[in-house]
């Protein structure tokens, strides 16, 4: 395969990867979002994928299949099952922000993300300068969405959702590192792990996961 | 010269004619998906045919505007038509007529007066999808805005035929992430434009959730006919657009001889089928947004569409 | 190969704890292998004054002078902390052994984690370490299964895992620009220092911006703070007098160590930043604790104030670095001692609240005296250590001629004095008498005794070998 098709390729993968960021910013429903998430980790594998066939590395791979194994199948289905009353509401979630607004203040960020990207970005065309910037935006409105979130299982997947944009830009300038790229692999499956229990006790125990409610833990003192 | 205005007119009779049966065999492509025993794809030709030969009842209410909106509506996208690259990829006779913005100030005359001949007639449910109707619209100008800045921007030109030229020139450019983005923001524009789903549903016949559809209430007859073909020849022109201009801009005759025009034709028609396809799967894989999500649904199509001209002026 | 021992043993010790019988085996456990840390510390310690570095595995595993001073500290606050634990656990969960033995192998986990971080030579492993230990704290934050306890859990574990995330982007960056001056360079430390005259000036900024924001999160600087004073006014004191005194320092370290390679930047003014930063926290903190109504939250923003210290010394240069690395020890001892101190006050009243607690000096004059003099080491006053530390801290300034700076900084110092002795002289001194629940845990009494005896020692006579490590230490973090 030609060399300029797989940058294509991979063009056509940080192009969807952001347009589903957005999408997560602009979606409601947690099912929806977890299903963005899903999409979102596919769309991770297929760049690796690419970078892997382009740059002959097995490293990338390794990490492709463990991206896919990991974010595709694990994690949505130990949310879903430890979670899944939460999945089934079709509630929807709390905005502090309305979504057009979210979506202007991503679409600023975006600009902010490739301006402070360009410069790094080598000669065109690379790996590198399409996937550093959509990272980088990622992580950014990942970011943003966070903190206008209120419910805490969206919270979790705008956390996963900036790991998966971390991921997105490392992909590019990963070095021959076989162990970082495990290792975080690995890492957000125990990251759900802890959070899904941790979600479970404050479920139990509270009756709401409507963690912008919980305002207990304020100056005016506690017991 | 003489050649190019024929092959011009030649353009807009190929729209006039194709876009019932593109409108019929879309119809037909998503009810076969939904598993009904669809009408034939040429039903929209005898429907038309029907309308022209019954009589009109005009409400005593309405004044100039609703009489004459039909043929105002009519005339608009073959106005659109003789601007844009259809059938060709050298500039015809009318080319440098309207660019790009031209095209769409003439579509949003039309929209104009389909929105006051919705008012005309004193039916209540005509201003409702009228401001609807204005509504959707609103939305989608910046999109349009961006998109025709971002395209012209790497064309340095903003007549569709240079931008055709310049836009897409090899496979490889045809994954760049401003060409993928600009291209699915332009597809929500076309569905949100000609009120399909998840905007608007074609199919529908309470007035109380038409956005689109409304236009055509209070039209009888002949005049209905019009504003149907117009609605029809609307959807192929916008398709006419994204296929020749933005995306696939190949399989269009270089020159005038009538061997290549015929082959144009056939080509342009299998890149509508493979377009149809498409818009038929999407729209019965999504369902009607509630009128407060449409601003949202609308506002990520911005996003995107920004994103693409973002990603085009850093050269990515 | 004493090094390796020292996360083992906790490791062990865990495992020891999980046995189902009575929390005994569990607490000796825990304590055996803290002591034995300490030990094993201490002789790291030695073996780096006399020889500079020692590597156990090349490339991969080794201490320096600095990682030698975090791990002694670690060291001995993981012990104070396990004695603590015993009493304090042992009432708060009495008759729940499993809770118990969960308690002591989680504590048992994530000092094993902390002693990780300091011993690893590559920036990649040492952020795998960091992330572990807060993804091995998040329950002990939570510990106490009550609605605001859970809330602090979440909250905790929400953002400082996004700040270890979006620090990891720019270990990725800093690797990247490793690999593209040389391609088979080792990604340790030293290499990253070396090589960063010649690493692409974008991607270090890139770098320094996203490693400062994101460790910084975990550090507790201003605006990332936000965590901090709920997850200590929540956690149980032990874990709190880890968390503040302990963790943070040690994620400071990891920013302390790259601040070599940001300095190559050229003309890139990377300790202005930290010195804004600094300054920042300080004064945020300051203002912070005047409006303040629960005693442990109060110390939570103390702990920011004393970060925002230490980078304000870092950035001022080569003897504020001195300084700082003195700073951070001495803040550690002295801010588990307050943690001790407080955690007593909350075991006798059952209150966080400053304004229900009164009189203290009548109904409790130990745990008076030992808040008091508590109160008095982190607001920096002589004799204890922090004075010192926060004396050279200005003095450096000074010599670096950041007289603004400095003027700033003894301003801010001087609200966060009043901001933490005023309502601490109200809760010892104050009129009317708070009814007095039980009785103090002997080992409570005795952990509280062992913590202020070297911040009262340090305070008055700095050891050699100390001085000889902090000079070593300080030395490493400037370029």
């Amino acid at each position: 395969m030609p060399i300029s098709l797989l940058h294509g390729l991979n063009a056509l993968a940080a192009a969807l990867f952001l347009i589903t960021t957005f999408m997560f910013l602009a979606s409601r429903q947690t099912a929806a979002s977890l299903s963005l998430y899903v999409r979102q980790g596919l769309l991770l594998s297929a760049s690796a994928l690419v970078q892997a066939y382009a740059l002959h590395s097995l490293d990338l791979l390794l990490f492709a299949v463990i991206t896919v194994i990991a974010k595709a199948v694990v994690i949505p289905w130990m949310l879903r099952r430890s979670l899944a009353p939460s999945f089934q509401s079709r509630r929807e979630a709390e905005l502090a922000v309305s979504v057009p607004t979210s979506l202007l203040i991503a679409i600023a960020v975006s600009l902010v993300a490739y301006t402070i990207a360009q410069p790094l970005g080598g000669t065109m065309p690379s790996f590198i300068a399409v996937n550093l910037p959509v990272g980088l935006a990622g992580l950014l409105i990942s970011i943003y969405a966070l903190s206008v979130r209120r419910e805490a299982l969206p919270q979790f997947l705008s956390l996963l959702m900036l790991d998966n944009g971390v991921f997105f830009a490392g992909v590019a300038i990963a070095t021959t590192s076989p162990v970082w790229e495990l290792a975080a692999a690995l890492e957000a499956i125990i990251v759900t792990v802890i959070v899904a229990l941790l979600f479970r006790a404050i479920s139990e125990r509270i009756g709401t996961t409507h963690v912008g409610r919980l305002s207990g833990l304020r100056e005016e003192g506690s017991r | 010269m003489v050649t190019s205005l024929l092959v011009n007119l030649l353009q807009v009779l190929t729209v006039l004619l194709l876009a019932p049966l593109y409108k019929g065999v879309l119809s037909w492509l998503e009810e076969t998906i939904q598993g009904k025993v669809a009408a034939s794809p040429l039903q929209p030709y005898y429907d038309l045919g029907k309308l022209m030969r019954k009589g009109r009842v005009i409400s005593s209410e309405a004044s100039w505007i609703f009489h004459f909106a039909p043929y105002i509506s009519f005339v608009v996208p073959i106005a659109v038509t003789l601007l844009i690259p259809a059938l060709t990829s050298f500039p015809l006779f009318f080319a440098f007529a309207g660019d790009m913005v031209g095209a769409g100030f003439i579509l949003g005359l039309g929209g104009f007066f389909t929105a006051l001949a919705a008012v005309d007639a004193a039916n209540p449910y005509g201003p409702m999808g009228a401001s609807r109707t204005r509504m959707v619209s609103l939305l989608v100008e910046p999109i349009f805005i961006i998109v025709f800045f971002t395209v012209s921007f790497v064309a340095n030109s903003t007549i569709p035929y240079v931008v055709q030229q310049y836009w897409v020139r090899s496979a490889a450019a045809f994954f760049a992430p401003s060409h993928v983005l600009l291209a699915a923001a332009f597809v929500m524009i076309i569905l949100a434009e000609n009120g399909r789903l998840p905007v608007d549903n074609p199919g529908g016949h309470v007035e109380l959730a038409m956005i689109d559809e409304s236009k055509n209430l209070e039209y009888s007859g002949p005049s209905l006919a019009l504003v149907k073909w117009a609605g029809h020849m609307k959807l192929m022109v916008l398709s006419l657009v994204f296929l020749n201009v933005l995306v696939t801009p190949w399989g269009l005759a270089a020159t005038a001889s009538p061997l290549a025009l015929a082959s144009a034709v056939v080509l342009v028609a299998l890149k509508l089928l493979i377009f149809a396809v498409l818009i038929a799967v999407i729209e019965t894989s999504l369902a009607k947004l509630r009128l407060f999500r449409i601003s949202e649904f609308l506002g990520a199509t911005f996003a995107t569409a920004v994103v693409a001209m973002v990603a085009a002026i850093f050269h990515m | 190969m004493i090094i390796l021992l020292i996360p083992l043993l906790p490791v062990l010790a865990a495992l020891l704890s999980l046995i189902p019988v009575r929390p005994v085996l569990a607490r000796a456990a825990t304590l055996a292998s803290a002591v034995l840390a300490l030990i094993a510390a201490v002789a790291v310690a030695l073996q780096v004054a006399r020889s500079g570095m020692v590597t156990t595995v090349a490339g991969w595993v080794g201490s320096d002078a600095l990682s030698a001073l975090l791990l002694m500290l670690q060291a001995v606050l993981a012990v104070t902390a396990t004695l603590y634990s015993f009493g304090y656990i042992g009432r708060e969960a009495a008759e729940d052994d499993v809770r118990q033995r969960t308690y002591y192998a989680n504590l048992n986990l994530f000092i094993a984690s902390l002693f990780l971080v300091p011993i690893l030579l590559q920036p990649a492993l040492t952020w795998v370490a960091v992330e572990l230990t807060t993804l091995l704290s998040v329950f002990l934050v939570g510990f106490n299964r009550t609605a605001e306890g859970l809330e602090a859990a979440w909250k905790y574990a929400i953002l400082t895992i996004m700040g270890a995330t979006v620090a990891v982007l720019g270990i990725l960056l800093l690797l990247y620009g490793l690999h593209s001056v040389s391609a088979g360079l080792p990604q340790t430390w030293a290499a990253l220092d070396s090589a960063a005259p010649r690493m692409p000036p974008d991607v270090l900024k890139l770098a320094f911006i996203l490693v400062l924001v994101g460790f910084g999160t975990k550090v507790g600087l201003f605006p990332l703070h936000t965590w901090l004073p709920d997850a200590h006014s929540q956690a149980p004191s032990p874990v709190c007098a880890l968390l503040s005194g302990v963790e943070v320092g040690t994620v400071l370290y990891v920013i302390l160590r790259l601040m070599p390679v940001f300095e190559a930047i050229p003309g890139f003014p990377a300790r202005d930043w930290l010195l804004a930063f600094g300054l920042l926290s300080v004064g945020a903190a300051a203002f912070l604790l005047l409006q303040v109504k629960d005693f442990k939250r109060m110390l939570a923003y103390s702990t920011v104030e004393h970060m925002g210290i230490i980078l304000t010394a870092v950035g001022f240069g080569s003897a504020g670095s001195y300084a700082g690395l003195y700073q951070l020890m001495t803040h550690g001892l002295a801010k588990s001692f307050a943690f001790y101190a407080a955690g007593a006050v909350l075991l006798l009243y059952r209150t966080r609240n400053i304004a229900e607690v009164r009189g203290l000096i009548r109904t409790s004059p130990f745990t008076a005296t030992m808040l008091l003099a508590s109160a008095l080491a982190i607001a920096g006053v002589p004799p204890f250590a922090v004075f010192l530390s926060e004396f050279s801290v200005l003095r450096s300034g000074l010599l670096a001629g950041a007289g603004w700076a400095v003027g700033l900084l003894g301003l801010f110092i001087a609200i966060a004095f009043i901001g933490v002795m005023r309502p601490v002289g109200r809760m010892v001194f104050g009129d009317g008498t708070s009814v007095r629940a039980e009785r103090l845990p002997r080992s409570v009494i005795l952990a509280l005794t062992l913590s202020v005896i070297p911040l009262l020692a340090l305070g008055l006579y700095t050891p050699p070998l100390l001085h000889h490590l902090l000079a070593l230490a300080s030395s490493a973090i400037t370029r």
